[in-house]
C-alpha cells in the first residue's frame, strides 16, 4: 500500500510517496539521497542511523517512513549551515574524534540533541547522551572531548 | 532443515546438504525491504475497534515499534497490517492528582514518563526503572503500553509498576475492563489481552505519604537486563511500612515476590529479616537458562539484588527516623 506523506526534513518541506513497509532510514537514504544516517544493525542497537524526529533522537531503522507524516526531521546533513560546518563537526575533525567515520553521523546527531537541551554538558552528561552509540575503532575519549570543546566554542 | 543463528537482522545459516555455514543478511536478501504489509492509523477508538476486529489474527498493533519492527526485520512475525495506535487521543498523556493517583496513556513514551514532574516526585521508582531501559533513542520511542504488552521477562518498567499496584485498562469488542497488572501476564509473550483488545492506559493508586524505591539490576551498559529487583516501601501517616518486591528476568514474566513482602511487613527489623526476605524472593523466582545467564546465576543474583534493594530502602527510611 502506498501513502503520500509530507514532512519537514532539514528545514525543507518534503513530499514523498512511500510503501507501508518502507523504513524511514531507507526512504531517507534511497529516495532522498540523505546517506548520512547509516544502514548498519537495523535493529536499534548501534546508533549509526540516528536522526532527530520532532526534536528527539531516534533510530531511523526502527521507524516506518509513513510514521513520519507531519514530523520534523533533522539528519546529520542538516547540521552544517551551507558550507560552514557545525561547531560539533569542526571539533570532531580537530580532535580526531573519528577514524573510519561510520559511527560519526550518529554521534553527531546525539551530541547535537544534547547541546540543544544542555548548553555546557559535563562528561557524565555527554556519556549518557552517547550511550548506545557504538564506535568500533577509536574508542570514545576523543569523541567526548570533541563534544566538550564544541559546547565551549558555541556558547 | 535449515538452521539459523540470529544476530539482529543478520544470521549465520547452516545448509546441511552442503554442510556449510553461510553468512546471511535477511535484509539484503530481500533487496533492502521489509516483508510487505499494510499500515493503518485510526484516529478514533471506534475506528480502531473496527480495524482490530476486521484484521483479527493478521493485524498487529504498532506503538513505538521498537519490538514490532525488530521482529518484522528478523522475520519472526509477518503481519498483513500494522495498526498504529499513536493517533488515538485516549491512549495519550499523563494525568495525576494527589487523591486520584496517576494515569498513564498506553502510548506515553518512556522518556516522557521519566521527565514528568509528578512522576518524578511521587513515583520515583518508575523514573529509576526508565533510566535503565535501553538507550535514549529507544526511550524516546518505546511506550509504556508496549513495555507491558511485549510480556517479556526482562522488561524494566513492569517491576516498578507492579510495586505501585498498577491496573491495566483494556478496551475490546466486548467493552472496557480492568485487570491488575499482576494478573495481566500468562507467560512469556502472553498477556491476558483478548484478540482485538487494546491497552488504553495504566493507572496507579494515589501515592503514599512517603515512599522510597530501589531498582537494582545486573546488566552491561545498554544491554538487556540479565536479572533485576525492584523494592518499594510505602508509609501512610503511621509508623507501619508496606513493602513491595518485584523481579525482572527472574521468571517467564515480571513477577511479584509476595512472600518476601509479607515477611518484611511482619518480621522483627534486622539483618535476619533482610536475609530471610532475600531468600524468599529467590524461592519465588523461576528463572530461565539462556544465552545471557544460567538459571542458577539468576536465582542467586535475585538474592543479592533484593538484599541490596531492601538495605538501600531501609537506609533511606532510617534517615527519616525509623
Ligand atoms: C536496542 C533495543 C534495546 C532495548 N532495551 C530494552 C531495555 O533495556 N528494557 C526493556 O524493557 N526493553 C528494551 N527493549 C525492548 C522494547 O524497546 C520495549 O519493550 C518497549 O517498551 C516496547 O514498546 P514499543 O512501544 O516500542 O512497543 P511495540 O514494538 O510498538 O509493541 C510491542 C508489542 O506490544 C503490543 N502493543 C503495544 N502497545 C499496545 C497496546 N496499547 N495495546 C495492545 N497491544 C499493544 C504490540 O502489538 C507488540 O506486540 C529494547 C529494544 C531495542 C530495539
Amino acid at each position: 500500500m502506498k501513502h503520500q506523506i509530507t514532512c519537514k526534513i532539514n528545514d525543507e518541506v518534503t513530499r514523498m510517496e512511500v510503501e507501508s513497509h518502507r523504513t524511514l532510514l531507507d526512504a531517507l537514504r534511497e529516495d532522498l539521497g540523505l546517506v548520512g544516517a547509516k544502514h548498519a544493525c537495523v535493529s536499534g542497537e548501534c546508533g549509526s542511523c540516528n536522526i532527530l524526529f520532532d526534536g528527539e533522537v531516534v533510530s531511523a531503522c526502527m521507524i516506518l517512513a509513513v510514521e513520519a507524516d507531519g514530523a520534523e526531521i533533522i539528519t546529520v546533513e542538516g547540521l552544517a549551515e551551507s558550507e560552514r560546518l557545525h561547531a560539533l563537526q569542526k571539533a570532531f575533525l580537530d580532535h580526531n574524534a573519528l577514524q573510519c567515520g561510520f559511527c560519526s553521523s550518529g554521534m553527531l546527531v546525539s551530541s547535537y540533541a544534547l547541546l540543544q537541551s544542555v548548553s555546557r554538558p559535563n562528561e557524565q552528561e555527554i556519556r549518557a547522551a552517547l550511550e548506545g552509540n557504538l564506535c568500533r575503532c577509536t574508542g570514545y575519549a576523543d569523541i567526548i572531548k570533541a563534544v566538550q570543546v564544541a559546547s565551549r566554542a558555541r556558547r | 532443515m535449515v538452521i539459523y543463528i540470529k544476530f539482529g537482522c543478520n544470521a549465520i545459516r547452516r545448509i546441511p546438504e552442503m554442510n556449510e555455514w553461510t553468512y546471511s543478511d535477511f535484509y539484503l536478501e530481500r533487496g533492502g525491504n521489509l516483508h510487505p504489509f499494510d499500515y493503518a492509523k485510526p484516529t478514533s477508538l471506534a475506528e480502531a475497534r473496527t480495524l482490530l476486529a476486521q484484521t483479527a489474527a493478521d493485524g498487529v498493533v504498532l506503538a513505538g515499534g521498537s519490538d514490532v519492527l525488530r521482529r518484522i526485520e528478523e522475520e519472526v512475525i509477518r503481519p498483513q497490517v500494522l495498526i498504529d495506535i499513536k493517533g488515538l487521543p485516549e491512549l495519550r498523556g499523563i494525568s495525576f492528582s494527589v487523591h486520584g493517583g496517576l494515569s498513564l496513556g498506553a502510548t506515553t513514551t518512556i522518556s516522557a514518563l521519566a521527565a514528568h514532574n509528578d512522576v518524578r516526585r511521587h513515583y520515583s521508582l518508575l523514573v529509576k526503572a526508565s533510566h535503565q531501559l535501553g538507550s535514549l533513542r529507544i526511550r524516546n520511542r518505546a511506550t509504556v503500553g508496549g513495555n507491558i504488552c511485549v510480556a517479556l521477562p526482562q522488561t524494566d518498567l513492569p517491576p516498578a509498576l507492579l510495586c505501585y499496584d498498577a491496573t491495566c485498562h483494556l478496551l475490546g469488542p466486548e467493552g472496557e475492563r480492568t485487570v491488575p497488572l499482576s494478573e495481566c501476564y500468562k507467560g512469556t509473550r502472553q498477556t491476558a489481552l483478548e484478540p482485538g483488545e487494546l491497552l488504553v492506559r495504566v493507572t496507579l493508586p494515589a501515592p503514599a505519604a512517603y515512599s522510597y524505591g530501589a531498582y537494582h539490576t545486573v546488566r552491561q551498559g545498554g544491554q538487556t537486563t540479565v536479572v533485576g529487583a525492584a523494592v518499594l516501601a510505602r508509609r501512610a501517616s503511621g509508623p507501619s511500612t508496606e513493602w513491595r518486591i518485584a523481579l525482572a528476568a527472574a521468571a517467564p514474566y515480571p513477577l511479584r515476590a509476595y512472600e518476601a513482602e509479607t515477611h518484611l511487613a511482619s518480621a522483627e527489623p534486622g539483618a535476619a529479616m533482610v536475609e530471610k526476605a532475600a531468600e524468599l524472593a529467590m524461592r519465588a523466582a523461576q528463572p530461565a537458562d539462556d544465552i545471557r545467564a544460567s538459571a542458577r546465576y539468576r536465582r542467586s543474583m535475585v538474592g543479592v539484588l533484593v538484599r541490596r534493594g531492601i538495605e538501600e530502602v531501609i537506609e533511606q527510611l532510617s534517615g527519616r527516623g525509623r
